[in-house]
This record gives C-alpha cells, structure tokens and sequence, in this order.
C-alpha cells in the first residue's frame, strides 16, 4: 500500500496537465478577477470636486467650513483660490466644476449640470439654510443660539445598522468563494487519473495493475490518498495565495476555513473518480464532461455574476441543492459572514452527503473486475 | 500443464471472438500462438489472463480454476502486454519498480530483482531515463523488463516486437530464450512467422478464433503437401517451356515473374535435382538457384488459403 501510495504520489506530482488545470488555471483566473476587480473599485471611488473659491470677505465661517473640506485623503474638494475672473476662466476651461464666491449673497457658479455640479449645488443649499436658520433665531431668540449651537454640533443618527453577520457585506467575496468551489471541483482531475490508473478499459498501465495480485480497491485506497494529500496540499496553497497575495478577506475563522478545505477536496476529487467511472467514452470526453461541469457549477454559485447565486438559490432551490459549487460557496460564505453555524454545518452535511454519493457511485462501477471488452 | 484452455467462446456483440477455443500451454515449453492480425490472440489471451469475460468454457493455469482474485496464480505470471505500459512520469528504474512491487513486497529483495531485470533487457545505461527519453527498441525492452521483473514461472508475452528495430527484436527473441532456458514457461504471441520459428518449441495456429492447426514445426510443416520451394534467376523462358515444366511429375505450382523462377514442389523428390534436370534438358542458362522448406506461413496458406500477413 505504502509502494503505491509513493508511486501514486509521485506520479500525480509530475503530471503538468492536472498540475495546470488544478492550480496554475485558477491562480490566473484569480489574478485576472484580482485585476478586473482593482478596476472596479477605482472606478467607484469617489474623486474630490475641484473647486474654485472667491474669498471676497465677509464670510469666514464659510470659508473656514470648506477649508476644512479640502483637507485629508477622504477630503471633499479639491480648493483653488482665484479671484473671480480666474475662477470663471478655470470653469471655462473645464478644470474645475464650480466657482464659490463668497459675500452676500453666496453665489455658485456652475458650467453644466452632472453628478458633480449636483453635489456643489446641496452643499452650498445647505449651508445656506442653516445659517439663515442660525440667523433667524439669533434675532427671534438670542437665548437659545447657545442651545442651537451645541445641536448642531451633535451628529444624530435615527437610523442604526444591525449587522446580521460578522464580516463585511461583500459582494467581491461570492466571486472568490465560488472560484474556490471551482478549484474544489477540479480536483476531479486528479480522482479522474486515479480510476485510470485501476481499469483495464481505460489505460494499458491499468490493465498492467489488474493483472497482478493486487486487489484494484487497494490500488484506488492508495491512489486516492495520494491524491487527497497533493490536491489538499495544492488547495491550503491557493487559499495562501489569494489571502497573502491577492489579500482576499475569508473572514477570522482559518481553521475552519482549512477543515472546510479538506472537505472540499474530498468532494472534488471523489467527483472526478465519479465521472470518471460513469461516463463511457474517450479520456478528453470524461475531462470535458469535468471542466464543464466544473465551471457551470461555479458559475451558477457566482463566479462570474455573484447576483446569480441568489438567484438560484430565490427561484430554483433544487439546481442550488443539486450542486456541488453551491455548498462550497456556501460553506465558506457563511464562515465568513454568519456568527453562528447552522448555515454552515448544513452546508458541511451537503458537502458529506454528496461526497457519500459519489464514493458508493465510483465503487458501483469500479468493483467489478472482468470486463467485456477492453 | 501451466495453461489449459477448454471450448471458450467469445464474442464482441455479433461477432464471435474465440470459437470454441481449446489451447494447452506445457510447463517448461516455448509456446507460439501464431495468426494474422484479428485472429484472436489478444482476446485469447485477456480470458485466460481472467481480463475478459467469455460465454463459455473453461481456463485453468497451473492446475486451479483462473479467477480474477486468484492471486497466488496471477503472482506467478508475468505478462508483457501488446502496448507499452509504463509511466512517463517515473524513470526506467521506478517504472519497474513499481510494477514489481505489485508482486514482491519486499523492498530489498526488490531491489534486487529490478537490478537484473534491468541488466537482463539492458538497460544497465538508461535506469535514469524517463521513458520519453527511449528509442521505441529500448521503450520495448521497458516494457517486457516491467512483466518480467517478479521472475515468474509462466510469462505472457502478446506481440511484443510490434515496431522494433531488427536489433532490438534479436536483442528480445534472444531474452526470451534466456527466460525459457532459465525455467519459465512462455506463451508468446505474433504474426511474425519467424519469430515464432525461432523461438518456439511448439506452435498453434489461430484464425478467426479458431485453432486451425498445431503441433512443432516440423509437424505443421508435414501436415501440408508442399516439400520444398525452388527459386532460380532465369532469363527469357517462353510459355511453351513453362508449360513442361509444369507437366512434371511432383510439381505443384510453377510461377515466372522478373526473371525469377519460383516451383513449388511435393514431397518426396529432390525438386531442386529435377529443376537442374529439366534447365540442363531446355538449354537453359541460369544464375543463382537455390530450395527452401517450407515455412509457416507456407502452413497457414496451405490451411487457411490467405498469408499470414493479410
């Protein structure tokens, strides 16, 4: 057993066709989103107005205000001081969105409408309703501006977040977990070389190992955990690689994330053995039938629209039921968003079930040993 | 008796495989399973290796019912299939390795064993080698260094010079005569004719799934009419001339093409003497001349009226 075991490994080790579908395609996949997702949330980031401001006097606290508004990273504008002709000449040239001359009345000037314009336009609104506010009730009732002013120094908020889960609402995240999932599953490949390796209808080297006195189900135990201990090995180095490299977020709770894992890999490569026994035909037949159920699965837990899953999971319960790709997104999502664990040991139960599955499948197929043509 | 195969019938859907094939093996023998290609060696072999399931008959190796979990029997056969069956991720020297651990447990007497496999089939240069690195002569040797390494008492070997230089096929022919030599029993199959000329002790010949003809050599070759064949360089004989040499007593077929004289004659007379005779009679100038026995595909074409190679 110990012989086969090494041989097994060392064999899957130096196969560069598993190697690159089960981990060199899907560290480039992950880099691709990697980049495709920088893109992203630079596009979304909010970009500071540039503004010119005509300080004529007579409004310092103004003045101070959106000072105080140009200044840090998350700052609001961007300040140009200019006199009124160099303002209005700035507007025109485009490089800047408005001109804020002070004095009475506070005067905004704006070249065009858009989603810029809008914000200068609120803002100076504000501002001007809160100090005619202020200066109404300074003269209405000069005692309570020491009240108004405390007020409006005191943030309230009406409206309080109750967070259902411990990590960050994360959309970015389905799309890692599901290509994960995908990465799971094609651990197949592997189980896909190990029943190669034990029937006679699929490779010469096999029909070798059914000739000798061998049982073929000690062969697979061999192989299989080989193949466990590469493609997991394989698997702990992806998870490293997007946490490390690609500083993906999978939450707090890693040894969990890690038995998850090894679950997963179980599942993957038990799927592979699965179709592998059960699909008649060619090898580059079976590794299709893989791939694309494989990327399908993944696809339909979120790997490229992360709507998709809730979706499926909203109208068609049964496909996310009937998925692999969906319990392993989901394991790993609820471990990263859930406090607790009833999500999770759900998933886990599917994850075991359908390993169960395609293990009883694979040996239905596999126990027999003469065939009627090889 | 080291195999014995009873009545097995085989069949792939409507087409019949093995038709009621009987075939003996005997300890310490040589035996060659001679037929074209699609004859049923292959089919013959894999149910008698318990790889095949057939509809009906009965195999029995060393004695005891083949089953596929008959291992004490299987752990005494080698078996050299028709394709290369080795790993291109493992070197010459894993490669045997660990198809001989399928069968010895043992890793030093392993080791062992592997060392003389290795030097029996030459390899002794390229045990670093991965196997991509061999000419196909050399991937071969591998391949039968793989089934032979366990020193079995009966080795299988199906076709396994298919593709080989002339110096490896002598170099394999001469490593099979070594193993026989050296107590294994073999059973070897090809429709090379004169590999099994060469190295078998006994021969069976197989067409459609059916033993048409066995025994040695020389009792296959006596089966048959044909005594000799002569063949002489002659120029411009005439169709006159030809037909009295065909109206020779013993004289089966008489054929001139390209100055080439090919007569076919019975048994019991010197057929090369009266071809002298009769281009002395003719004035007939002739340049090489020489008689040759029959060979085997002589008796299968006798047989089964086709060449071995068709």
């Amino acid at each position: 057993m110990a012989h086969i075991f090494k041989y097994r490994l060392k064999i899957l080790l130096s196969d560069k066709t598993t190697m690159f579908w089960t981990l060199v395609f899907p560290m480039v996949l992950a880099g691709l989103f990697s980049l495709a997702f920088a893109q992203i949330e630079a596009g979304e980031r909010f970009a500071p107005i540039d503004t010119a401001l005509v300080d004529s006097g007579g409004d310092e606290a103004f003045v101070a205000l959106i000072e105080s508004l140009a200044q840090g990273d998350d700052r609001l504008f961007n300040l140009v001081r200019a006199t009124e002709s160099e303002g209005l000449a700035l507007l025109a040239a485009g490089e800047v969105h408005g001109v804020i001359a002070t004095g009475r009345p506070l005067t905004l000037s704006i070249n065009e409408g858009g989603f810029k314009a809008s914000i200068l336009k609120t803002f100076v609104d504000s501002y001007l309703q809160s100090s005619a506010a202020v200066t109404r009730i300074a003269s209405d009732n000069p005692a309570a501006v020491g009240r108004l002013a405390s007020l409006l120094a005191e943030e309230r908020e009406f409206l309080v977040d109750h967070p259902l889960g411990r990590g960050t609402h994360n959309f970015m995240i389905i799309h890692y977990l599901s290509l994960l999932a995908m990465t799971c599953l094609l651990g197949g490949y592997v189980g896909m070389s190990e029943i190669s390796a034990i029937e006679a209808n699929l490779s010469h080297h096999a029909a070798r190992v059914s000739l000798a006195p061998v049982h073929k189900l000690k062969v697979l135990a061999a192989g299989i955990s080989a193949a466990l201990i590469l493609q997991f090995s394989k698997l702990l180095l992806y998870f490293g690689f997007l946490v490390l490299l690609l500083d993906v977020d999978f939450g707090s709770r890693t040894p969990w994330v890690v038995v998850t894992i090894l679950l997963c890999t179980l599942l993957g490569i038990t799927f592979g053995a699965f179709v592998t026994a059960l699909v008649r035909g060619t090898t580059g037949l079976k590794e299709g039938i893989l791939l694309a159920v494989s990327l399908a699965g993944a696809s339909l837990a979120g790997m490229n629209v992360a709507e998709l899953k809730y979706i499926v999971e909203t109208h068609t319960p049964w496909l996310a039921l009937m998925n692999p790709a969906h319990h392993i997104t989901d394991a790993f999502y609820t471990l990263y968003y859930f406090d607790t664990y009833e999500r999770f040991v759900t998933n886990v139960v599917g994850l075991v079930v359908f390993t169960i599955l395609f293990t009883c499948g694979t040996y239905c197929v596999v126990r027999r040993r003469v065939y009627v043509s090889i | 008796m080291s195999i014995k195969a009873t009545n097995i019938v085989k069949r792939y859907g409507e087409l019949l495989a093995l038709d009621h094939l009987n075939l003996e093996v005997r300890e310490g023998e040589v035996l060659g399973l001679l037929g074209p290609n699609g004859s049923g060696k292959t089919t013959a072999i894999n149910c008698i290796l318990s790889l095949l399931t057939y509809e009906k008959g009965e195999i029995t190796v060393f004695g005891e019912p083949m089953r596929p979990d008959a291992y004490a029997i299987k752990k005494r056969i080698g078996v050299v299939m028709q394709h290369v069956a080795v790993f291109d991720e493992l070197t010459v020297q894993e490669n045997i390795d660990y198809f001989c651990g399928l069968y010895i447990a043992d890793a030093k007497e392993r080791r062992a064993l592997v060392d003389e496999a290795i030097r029996f089939v030459g390899l002794a240069d390229f045990k670093k080698f991965a196997p991509k690195k061999l000419s196909g002569g050399l991937l071969r040797r591998l391949n039968i260094a793989c089934g032979i390494a366990h020193k079995p008492k009966l080795i299988i070997l199906d076709e396994p010079t298919v593709a080989v230089d002339p110096q490896s096929r002598d170099n394999i022919l001469e490593g099979i005569m070594r193993l026989n030599r050296a107590g294994s029993t073999v059973l070897y199959t090809s429709h090379y004719m004169e590999e099994v000329e060469r190295i078998c002790t006994r021969v069976v010949i197989l067409d459609k799934g059916k033993v048409v003809a066995s025994g040695t050599k020389e009792e296959l070759k006596d089966m048959i009419s044909l005594g000799e064949k002569i063949t002489a360089e002659v120029h411009g004989l005439t169709e006159a001339q030809l037909a009295t040499l065909r109206e020779l007593p013993n004289i089966l077929a008489v054929s001139y093409a390209e100055n080439v004289l090919t007569v076919k004659a019975l048994k019991g007379m010197s057929g090369l003497e009266t071809i002298l005779k009769w281009l002395k009679q003719h004035s007939v100038g002739f340049g090489r001349i020489y008689s040759e026995r029959p060979t085997l595909n002589d008796v299968f074409l006798e047989i089964t009226g086709k060449e071995l190679r068709d």
